[in-house]
């Protein structure tokens, strides 16, 4: 791995990198433009005390109607989109791309004729990209960490779980993660563009799982909080009360302790101070460095499947089965190599012989039948055909020593090794 | 460097062979036909071996099983003296690759075509590389989507050149070329090849093309070899006769019909009869025997054909190969008239040879045939 071959790994990636990349950094420019905004309307933490005790000067009022206009102007949603969605997009196109395309468009088999190692070809491919996916989502999350910030006035930003799992380092890493997910199925499916729809469900799926996960974890770690108004640090699991013994009570577990309550007729009140189970915004950094490391871990993992499957990858070879209906569009006499082929016909599994490697049906123009074909496709240029009939253009029409078929109606179409 | 061939567990020394198969198999997944079957062969070191055959014969995975991308099922490959599924990166050293289709980067100018095969291959020689596409005209700073295919073919095989690899393989790199391409190709190889002494197998199906670039000739069919000769013994020793008209004493290899549907046969000797047979008529001739025990081996379920084995001493009985009407077998001579070499002519019956040697039936003193 040298200096060149980082380069040309960028060069590969040059459109997903300045498309996304530049819109990020558009996105930067603009959240900064809000944030000083916001922070020009001078509305601070004691404005927002004011308004948790119900009072707002004259001052704060104007600073307020100014933040909130801003706060739900369009630039301020337009950054946090772009901010939010473009290193994800980034990460899952550059991710699958990157074994997924060369395996699509053959250029695999030219590198790996070229790289004695496949280890140095992968990680000479992977280390750029990856470094410009990480750059990338660091530079949103920590713009949107500015953004949280401005948006939240008084709130630390490093003290403070709210908008937790979409900004800084934590953003930065279920970024990182996206990718390496997203390269482990560019290298499994070994198609660009359906890596990429399937990516992103998995990606989807994996980290709202996992920030369900999480917030488990979290709900088992909270601790009681008096009060019931969000300093901006803490993470809030419930609303409810707090027991003489310190311990928390939720809605439930007064109704049931005070009989009062138990009677729609007859006004109570709660005999205990309100409280919230919380998990203090202090523990910030203890739970953004677990929920990193287990992102990493996992991108880890993905990354080593990934690189399993470029050591056992065939290069330029798919395996399709399909299901189909073809018609013959037109028969033709192959190539005098060929040996003749009296009644090519229609290859369906019970009119193909392996052996003679050709059709027993008759081939005529017209003639249609259903059935599974299999066959072998060769990514990128002529393919080889060894068995029945393969699809071999993006406009279903197959040819198979020499007869044209045109593919019907296809019904699914199962890749594999 | 010597090629090492595992046979009956020693390894035997092959100074004058860069590249062996021994009995190689290859099948995709259980229960599918095989890709290839029982190929032996030995490709002289300094040689331009032709490989021909139909689609599906083989071709492409005996290529990709010679530089690791494919790993055989049974037997055993040798290049240089390296087994590239044992040694993968010791094989890729050894082996100047030209995919079927070019495979470029399209993103990619050529001179970085160059640069990255310079950063995978630090002993790639990038001003050899360079020269031959100057000669070719062919603009360094040019993206590859920016070539005709003919230019792209030859960027590929700039790119496999510049490794100095002792071993060329060549997966249908004319498949996609015009006629004046092809030949500035072949042109580009040969001369290479024949400068660096270095080796070349090339897969192609353009018969003429082979005949002037090629010494000998490789044949599959139904993922078995047909024929391993040199292409001047080849033609030597086969001849075509009208099916109409005598056979003389030779035998009938197979029968083919000319381009204008006249049945002809290919004989091995029949001296006297008949016209020597071109290179395409030859390959013609074996492959439609391939095709016959196939035919044979399907309808039997036989899973090793008659003849395909040289110690089968005459076709079964039952098979096309005893049947007049389809291919009658016969019996030819032990070795070509004029052949330096050992070998008759290797016809589909006599092409499992398990020695380096292009035929080992000869010793029998009797070939049987198709």
């Amino acid at each position: 791995m040298n200096r060149t071959s980082l380069r040309l790994a960028l060069r590969l990636h040059r459109f997903e990198i300045r498309v996304l990349a530049g819109l990020t950094v558009f996105g930067v420019a603009l959240a900064l433009l809000v944030c000083s905004w916001l922070d020009g309307t001078g509305l601070g933490r004691d404005c927002l005390q004011e308004r948790y005790a119900g009072s707002l000067s004259e001052a704060c009022l104007r600073a307020q109607t100014v933040f909130d206009d801003t706060q739900r102007g369009m630039s301020a949603m337009v950054a946090q989109a772009v901010l939010y969605a473009a290193p994800f997009l980034l990460a899952a196109m550059a991710g699958v791309a990157l074994v997924g395309r060369e395996l699509e468009r053959g250029t695999a088999r030219l590198a790996w004729s070229l790289a004695p190692s496949r280890f140095t070809w992968f990680a000479s491919r992977l280390v750029p990209v990856l470094a410009v996916v990480a750059v990338v989502a660091l530079t949103a999350g920590l713009a949107l960490d500015r953004f949280s910030a401005s948006m939240q006035p008084g709130m630390n930003p490093w003290a403070s779980l709210h908008d937790f799992g979409n900004r800084g380092i934590d953003l930065a890493a279920r970024v990182v993660f996206a990718f390496a997910v997203a390269v482990l199925i560019g290298a499994a499916i070994g198609r660009a563009l359906p890596a990429l729809l399937v990516a992103v469900v998995v990606v989807w799926l994996g980290l709202a799982g996992g920030s369900y996960l999480h917030t488990k974890i979290l709900a088992s770690e909270a601790v009681t909080v008096a009060g019931s108004v969000n300093d901006l640090g803490n993470l809030t699991i419930d609303y409810g009360f707090m027991a003489p013994d310190g311990r928390f009570l939720s809605w439930n577990d007064v109704q049931g302790m005070v009989p009062a309550s138990q009677d729609p007729n007859t006004p109570w009140m709660p005999p205990y101070p309100e409280a919230q189970l919380a998990v203090p915004g202090s523990r910030y950094p203890f739970v953004v460095g677990r929920e990193v490391a287990a992102l990493l871990g996992g991108a880890g993992v993905a990354l080593g499947l990934a690189f399993v499957l470029v050591r056992r990858a065939r290069p330029g070879l798919r395996l399709v089965t399909r299901r189909v209906r073809v018609s013959v569009v037109r028969g033709s006499r192959p190539h005098a190599l060929l040996p003749p082929l009296p009644s090519p016909g229609l290859c369906t599994p019970a009119s193909w012989s392996p052996a003679s490697g050709e059709c027993s049906a008759g081939a005529r123009p017209g003639a249609s039948a259903r059935g599974s074909v299999w066959g072998e496709r060769s990514a990128g240029g002529p393919p080889e055909r060894r068995g029945p009939p393969e699809r071999l253009g993006r406009l279903g029409v197959a040819t198979v020593a020499g007869v044209e078929l045109r593919e019907v109606r296809p019904r699914g179409d199962r890749p594999s090794a | 460097m010597l090629s090492l061939v595992e046979a009956n567990g020693e390894d035997e020394v092959l100074e004058d062979v860069a590249l062996v198969a021994h009995g190689v198999g290859k099948r995709y997944r259980r229960g599918r036909p095989w890709a290839l079957r029982d190929v032996d062969f030995a490709v002289p070191r300094g040689s331009i071996t032709a490989l021909v055959g139909p689609n599906g014969a083989g071709k492409s995975t005996l290529i990709k099983g010679c530089i690791g991308f494919e790993r055989p099922t049974a037997g055993r490959l040798v290049v240089d003296g390296i087994d590239p599924w044992r040694d993968r990166g010791g094989a890729v050293k050894r082996v100047g690759y030209v995919p079927q289709a070019a495979s470029l980067y399209r993103e990619l100018t050529v001179d970085e075509h160059l640069a990255m095969a310079l950063a995978y291959r630090p002993r790639f020689d990038r001003p050899h590389a360079e020269a031959r596409l100057r000669d070719l005209d062919i603009p360094l700073d040019a993206r590859a989507d920016e070539l005709s295919g003919g230019q792209q073919a030859q960027v590929g095989l700039a790119l496999a050149l510049g490794t100095r690899a002792p071993v060329l393989l060549l997966d249908e790199p004319l498949a996609s070329l015009d006629p004046l391409a092809r030949r500035e190709f072949l042109h580009v190889l040969v001369a290479s090849v024949r400068a660096e002494g270095s080796t070349a197998l090339l897969s192609s199906h353009v018969i003429t093309d082979i005949e002037q670039a090629c010494d000998r000739l490789l044949v599959l069919g139904g993922g078995r070899k047909l024929l391993d000769l040199s292409i001047a013994e080849a033609c030597a020793t086969h001849r075509v006769v009208a099916l109409d008209g005598g056979i003389g004493g030779g035998g009938v290899v197979g029968r083919f019909p000319s381009p204008l549907g006249e049945p002809l046969a290919l004989v091995v000797g029949g001296a006297g009869s008949g016209r020597p047979a071109t290179l395409e008529e030859v390959v013609l001739g074996h492959l439609a025997a391939g095709r016959a025990v196939a035919r044979w081996a399907a309808g039997t379920g036989s899973s090793s054909s008659p003849g395909l084995s040289s110690s089968a001493p005459a076709p079964a009985s039952g098979s096309p190969l005893a049947s007049p009407s389809a291919f009658p077998s016969a019996s030819a001579p032990a070795s070509a008239p004029g052949s330096g070499s050992s070998s008759a002519p290797a016809s589909a019956t006599s092409s499992s040879s398990a020695s380096a040697s292009p035929s080992a039936t000869a010793a029998s003193g009797e070939e049987v045939l198709v």
